[in-house]
């Protein structure tokens, strides 16, 4: 009779509607997830723009034959600044994309956990029926996978509205941190890996804001660190060109380079004091080709390092209730 | 409403169960409590005076000892019977009695707390020759071992 | 209740148990039985090891040495205990957030055996609104919140760590009056911890006094009032030093709690100690040698 007043019972006919910890996993988390939500799809909107803008310009330049190497006319020089343009905003909103997981680690995991712990709500949730354990397991798998969905979502239109993909672009780019790390399929495993981080950190520090802190900068280091690994994950081809990168294949990452002193290949800083005009260039670089693969053997190295993580965040958890 | 309602005084001195059982009694006494009534179940008891259930529950069985309750299993605790009129005129002789000790008292120059004080004593030493052969027993064992 | 308790396997049973945490040794050496349908209270300064000895009963910590057992299953590991067994923390973590009906519905959530109405109403007797958040409300009102999700969960075994402390009087005279009245319907055992020892006074029937992490005493409250004796003397009377738990000089007289086994000398007055006073001349006199009480209280002279 009264029981009606409180708290209805959930109507049975939604087979959808969360139950039992899903449901309180739900109800905590669905302002911050709607939030991030809502800011991912803005900025998939305007990615999207950028786009659509890069089409308009490219199909511009196509119309007025433009050389993209000898921009004679007004118009063309013009359709190529405008074309820079949206180079630039497109890799500031990619710049952008790419502080998204150290985010969403901070605000969904560190914090959150740390603030339960800290107000000793911990204590609550345990003398309920469930064990710490299984409320740590949803605690990190749905919004882990409502994680998953949304940066799948993001580096997608990342990766195929990259302006670099564009076939009228034709300069290489991927050597910047944030068009690889930000693009399918890296990008949901560094959110992934990020997210167990920050719940490992807010299981070990139990302060809300250090936890915070600490995770945005373990997750710049793990970034730098990985960006530092990245060309050393598939062998790199070489060449010896002549003195500018001729011959070399599009949209090559060129790894590093110098020039070719007495049969030696060194870099440009033994030039000083000597005559350079004529040596030769040499030449490290990863071909196109390896783009993707490269791509996998980096979402690899994050899957395991999520995993491990995960496993800390177990061992802490056991070792709290010991 | 309940037909008696029980003012528990933690700092009295008097064992909890038993201000139950004297309350009760006294209401018994008075006619408050009539033989068929039901006495408040232990859940109400302790709502109200925050007090532990056993409690309620030993004073309950100390009434049904002296046959004054009964528990219907599964109903609650009913009177069986009144305490009353022999008590009342018993009580009545004892009243005249004290009174004129009382009139004797005043008049050998007692005041009220010298009464009171005097009658507190008397009803100690009255205990305490009461519970002695207890206290013998427990000494006379520990002596011996 | 009090007659079924005979007979049945305690409620809670410590054997030597023990914790440790990195620095400090919080528990040491607990033996203690509690049983089924007792309404306990655990006794202890500040720092004496009650809110650890809680957390081990409640399955969140585990003993480092020695066994703790609830209704003979081990908390924390035994995974069916989860629903029998209900604890309130210190300072009832709630999440502030959450509104009085999303709190109710967390336990309604995350409990099997739920019970809507008794919580509905623990509720409603304070007057909640249901709508109204946590973080909006009183001390005391929170604390109904907090005994409401876990009377709700229909506990055999309710563990409280101070759930009295900075409530008003009128509120805790309610609370305890609805935790009585749980424990008189459902048979509920109660272990509630408290430095406020009036608060105890009339509620608990068995009691466990811990200090400096040790046992001093255990057993039914009536048996160890019964075995000890309050005497009133002057200063010269005799007194057996064996069996001294606390010996005042105040002018020219003298106080002293003693257990009832040693032969008291003629000319002190003596009394049966209220449980205050009991419980303060233990924790006056840290130094009187921990009595294994739990022998005393067995002692058949005071069963009947």
């Amino acid at each position: 009779m009264t029981t009606a007043t409180l708290a209805p019972r959930p109507a049975t006919r939604g087979g959808l509607r969360p139950r039992g910890l899903g449901w309180l996993i739900w109800r905590q988390n669905r302002i911050t997830l709607a939030v991030l939500t809502v800011g991912c799809a803005a900025l998939i909107a305007y990615l999207l723009h950028e786009r659509s803008a890069l089409d308009t310009v490219v199909a511009r330049m196509n119309a007025l034959h433009c050389d993209p190497d000898n921009l004679s006319s007004t118009a063309c020089a013009q359709a190529d600044s405008a074309r820079y343009g949206i180079a630039e905003s497109w890799h500031q909103a990619v710049s952008a994309t790419l502080l998204l997981p150290g985010i969403f680690g901070a605000v969904l995991a560190a914090q959150p956990l740390a603030t339960d712990f800290e107000r000793r709500r911990h204590l609550m949730l345990w003398s309920q029926s469930v064990s710490p354990r299984s409320w740590f397991t949803y605690r990190m798998a749905l919004p882990g996978a409502a994680l998953l969905v949304l940066s799948t979502v993001l580096s997608v239109v990342v990766r195929w509205g990259g302006f670099w993909s564009h076939p009228g672009f034709g300069l290489s780019s991927w050597e910047s941190p944030e068009d690889f790390f930000a693009v399918v399929p890296v990008f949901p495993a560094l959110v992934l890996a990020t997210f167990a981080l920050g719940a490992l950190v807010g299981l070990l520090l139990h302060r809300p804001i250090p936890a915070l802190g600490v995770t945005v900068v373990l997750y710049v280091a793990l970034v730098w660190a990985l960006d530092k690994l990245r060309p050393h994950l598939m062998p790199t081809f070489s060449m010896v060109g002549g003195t500018n990168a001729t011959g070399m294949p599009g949209n090559a990452w060129v790894v590093d380079d110098g020039i070719v002193l007495n049969g030696r290949w060194v870099g440009y800083g033994q030039c000083p004091g000597r005559d350079c005009s004529n040596a030769q260039w040499w030449m490290r670089y990863h071909t196109v080709a390896q783009f993707s693969p490269m791509l996998w053997i980096m979402t690899g190295i994050l899957a395991v390092l999520t995993v491990l993580l995960v496993l800390a965040s177990y061992r802490r958890l056991r070792a709290l209730t010991r | 409403m309940d037909v008696i309602e029980y003012r528990i005084d933690r700092r009295s001195g008097v064992a909890t169960y038993l201000q139950i059982v004297q309350q009760t009694k006294q209401a018994l006494r008075l006619g408050l409590l009539q033989p068929g009534d039901k006495l408040p179940t232990a859940r109400e008891v302790v709502e109200a005076t925050a007090i532990n259930p056993n409690t309620v529950l030993k004073a309950y069985r100390e009434l049904d000892r002296e046959g004054l309750v009964e528990p219907r299993p599964g109903l609650g605790t009913f009177v069986r019977r009144t305490l009353g009129n022999a008590d009342a005129t018993g009580d009545a002789a004892l009243r005249a009695e004290l009174g004129a000790w009382v009139d004797r008292a005043f008049g050998a120059g007692l005041d009220r707390e010298d009464v009171t004080a005097l009658m507190g004593a008397v009803l100690d030493t009255y205990e305490q020759r009461e519970s002695a052969p207890a206290e013998q027993a427990v000494g006379g064992r520990e002596g011996s071992g | 209740m009090g007659d079924n308790v005979a007979g049945r396997e305690p409620a809670l049973t410590g054997r030597a148990v023990a914790k440790s945490f990195r620095r400090r040794q919080a528990l040491r050496g607990c033996d203690f039985e509690i049983p089924v349908g007792a309404v306990c209270g655990l006794v202890g300064p500040n720092g004496s090891g009650k809110s650890t000895l809680l957390s081990l009963a409640a399955g969140l910590r585990q003993p480092s040495q020695g066994e703790l057992r609830v209704l003979g299953l081990r908390p924390g590991l035994d995974e069916e205990l989860r629903s029998r067994i209900a604890f309130v923390a210190q300072d009832k973590p709630l999440y502030a957030r959450l509104t009085v009906a999303d709190t109710l519905r967390l336990g309604r959530e995350l409990n099997p055996r739920w019970d809507d109405a008794l919580a509905d109403e623990i509720v409603r007797q304070g007057q909640l609104p249901p709508t109204s958040r946590i973080g909006q409300l009183s001390g005391g009102q929170r604390s109904r919140v907090a005994l409401a999700l876990a009377l709700g969960k229909r506990p055999e075994v309710l563990l409280l760590d101070e759930p009295m402390a900075d409530l008003d009087p009128l509120a805790r005279h309610q609370l305890m009056g609805t935790l009585m009245g749980q424990a008189a319907e459902h048979g509920t055992t109660v272990v509630i911890s408290s430095h406020i020892l009036s608060e105890l006074e009339g509620v608990i029937d068995h009691l466990l006094l811990i200090e400096g992490g040790r046992v001093r005493l255990s057993g039914e409250v009536e048996q160890i009032l019964d075995a000890h004796r309050l005497l009133h003397g002057a200063e010269g009377l005799p007194l057996d030093a064996h069996g001294i738990v606390e010996d005042r000089r105040t002018g020219r007289g003298r106080t002293a709690l003693v257990r009832a086994d040693g032969p008291i000398a003629e000319g002190w007055q003596v009394e049966t100690p209220s449980l205050e006073e009991l419980l303060l001349a233990y924790l006056r006199s840290p130094q009187a040698d921990p009595a294994n009480s739990t022998a005393h209280a067995s002692r058949s002279e005071v069963a009947a």
